[in-house]
């Protein structure tokens, strides 16, 4: 549908009042809101997430199509009934004890957003107490560490170690990320998953999510 | 040839007695310093009743003393008293002057003074959205900043002063954090009006930015300031490359991988800092240093292995 296109178009121009009529003028017209959401804004989104992992746009460009799409997501709520409403699933995020880096985690929230997961998110300098008391709390299927320093980045595997001792290993999917992360060290400290960035990160959270 | 001549021959692209080294920041100091640590810094010390004077002393000693002990050619006062600064925030200045006084024109000393938009410490959101809805008030704000740096730069000139390192971070690992247009309309110009600015009034000026800067260093190049520091391998540049690319229009500062001071094996960290010097040493116009700072955290002995490593080879 033409109005589908148009609305992942203007949604990837950051142009919010036009995303916000647009999605109405899907509505009045008849189309599933479901339908708007995922094969209009959420489609937008992924190919913003796409093209920012290869520096085709920049972090501005991200979070103005970010805003656009909650001023669509506004618009949609009325129209969705509550089992559409239920997220795709649940993350918790949090850059971890030490670390007061937030911007490569804010986009990792804002790309599962894009997606249809729900995110909480812990903020920095988030304690291994805190992200266990989280996963008590929000019962996610994802847990995720972000760290920007070699010097925090090893704080990683005492959250995991702490998460193990409380007997939640099994409850979450541990995911991890952050420049100075690589997969190998994911693997060293016992954690599940790696991403080098935002859009994968939310790609592997749909992936978990679905099974 | 001193310390402040060896720096001054390097900002000129000449060729020194042997290779300056420097630190932007250094904040593993209790081992080497009897236990002191930087008064508004990550560890503050115990300095019950100590007047604001004694505070400048201090600090301006400890610049010295890590100078001294580690051949450090350039001091770069890079901050002021934190939460003990006094209230007309004179604290970078005094300390400037304080070292003057302690150790004359022995080094090169420089301070911060960066008008240009940097990555936000926080609100990233603000200050994108504004510059997206708002281009107009964003240029308003960029002329403002740039104002007031010409104030700061006459200001401390006057305290002793030699230079700026200009130390807002425009890139992420994987690139500029706006677009290289972004970038072309919001900072370059501002960047090349103020580094003018800097170097009629007398002062050097080196710029400094974190990240992979390899999409926009053609603008930091084009605003001629004397130096570029920290060329971050961690971000993928190359100070081989950008040697033979912009050797002959700007000096080099850093390149050593500060990162693999924290994870790497010796052998890395050996690696980058001989790569470092077999690739910026010749023909003059290199100063070694890491890719950032000396990190809290950081291992000292990696510091000691990159020190041995640049006496060993720094002779010309
Ligand atoms: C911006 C920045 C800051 C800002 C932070 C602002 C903020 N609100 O975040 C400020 C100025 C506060 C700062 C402070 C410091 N910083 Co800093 N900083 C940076 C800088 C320039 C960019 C980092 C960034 O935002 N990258 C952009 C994002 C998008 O990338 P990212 O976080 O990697 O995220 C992507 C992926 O990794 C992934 N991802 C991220 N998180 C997660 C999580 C999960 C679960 C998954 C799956 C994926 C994922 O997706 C993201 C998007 O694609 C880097 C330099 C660089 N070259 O990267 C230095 C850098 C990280 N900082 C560094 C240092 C040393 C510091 C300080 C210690 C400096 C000092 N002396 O005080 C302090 C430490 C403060 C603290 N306790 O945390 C060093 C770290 C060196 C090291 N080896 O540890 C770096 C590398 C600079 C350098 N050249 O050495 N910094």
């Amino acid at each position: 549908m033409k109005i589908l296109d148009t609305i992942s178009e203007m949604l990837q121009k950051g142009k919010a009042d036009e995303v916000k009529k647009l999605v109405q003028q899907g509505i009045d017209e008849g189309i599933n809101a479901k339908i708007i959401l995922e094969d209009g804004m959420m489609k937008g989104m992924n190919i913003i997430g796409v093209k920012f992992k290869n520096n085709e746009v920049y972090v501005p460009e991200v979070l103005v199509a970010a805003r656009a799409m909650n001023f669509g997501i506004e618009t949609l709520k009325p129209y969705m009934t509550e089992h559409e409403n239920i997220a795709k699933g649940k993350v918790v995020l949090g850059t971890v004890v030490g670390d007061l880096h937030n911007i490569g985690k804010n986009l990792v929230k804002i790309m599962m957003e894009g997606k249809g997961l729900e995110v909480i998110d812990l903020g920095v300098d988030v304690s291994s107490e805190k992200y266990i008391e989280a996963i008590k709390e929000h019962q996610p299927q994802i847990i995720g560490f972000s760290a920007l320093l070699t010097t925090t980045m090893i704080n990683m595997e005492k959250v995991v170690a702490t998460i193990k001792e409380a007997g939640l290993r099994d409850k979450v999917k541990i995911m991890i990320g952050g420049a100075p992360v690589t997969e190998e060290y994911c693997k060293t400290i016992g954690a599940d998953i790696y991403c080098s960035d935002a859009a994968s990160a939310a790609d592997a959270a749909i992936d978990v999510c679905a099974n | 040839m001193n310390h402040r001549e060896r720096i001054i021959t390097v900002l000129n692209g000449g060729i020194p007695d042997y290779i300056p080294t420097f630190e932007l920041v250094f904040d593993e100091t209790e081992r080497d310093f009897e236990g002191r640590t930087w008064i508004g810094g990550p560890v503050d010390p115990d300095i019950e009743g100590m007047s604001y004077a004694d505070k400048i002393k201090y600090n301006a000693k400890l610049y010295i003393d890590v100078a001294k002990r580690f051949g450090h050619s350039m001091i770069f006062v890079n901050r002021n008293l934190g939460i003990h600064e006094n209230k007309n925030e004179t604290g970078v200045r005094d300390t400037i002057m304080e070292i003057r006084n302690q150790s004359g024109d022995e080094y090169m000393l420089m301070c911060h003074n960066d008008p240009t938009f940097m990555i936000p410490f926080n609100n990233m959101e603000d200050f994108c959205f504004n510059l997206m809805d708002r281009p107009e008030y964003m240029h308003e704000v960029a002329r403002n900043n740039v104002k007031d740096s010409k104030r700061i730069c006459h200001e401390m000139l006057e305290a002793g002063a030699d230079g700026f390192i200009l130390c807002c971070d425009y890139c992420f690992n994987s690139g500029p954090f706006i677009s290289p247009a972004q970038f072309e309309e919001f900072i370059a110009p501002y960047l090349k009006e103020a580094v003018k600015y800097f170097k009629n009034a007398g002062a050097y000026v080196i710029k400094h930015t974190d990240g992979n800067i390899m999409p926009i260093i053609d603008y930091l190049i084009d605003a001629e300031p004397h130096g570029l520091h920290s060329l971050d391998p961690m971000a993928g540049v190359d100070i081989k490359v950008i040697k033979e690319k912009y050797g002959d229009k700007i000096a080099l500062c850093g390149n050593v991988d500060c990162s693999l001071m924290q994870t790497g094996t010796r052998d890395q960290i050996r690696d980058s800092a001989e790569y470092c010097l077999k690739h910026a040493k010749h023909g003059g116009g290199y100063i070694f240093s890491t890719s950032n700072c000396v990190f809290r955290g950081m291992p000292l002995e990696s510091y000691d292995l990159i020190h041995e490593i640049w006496l060993a080879n720094r002779e010309y």
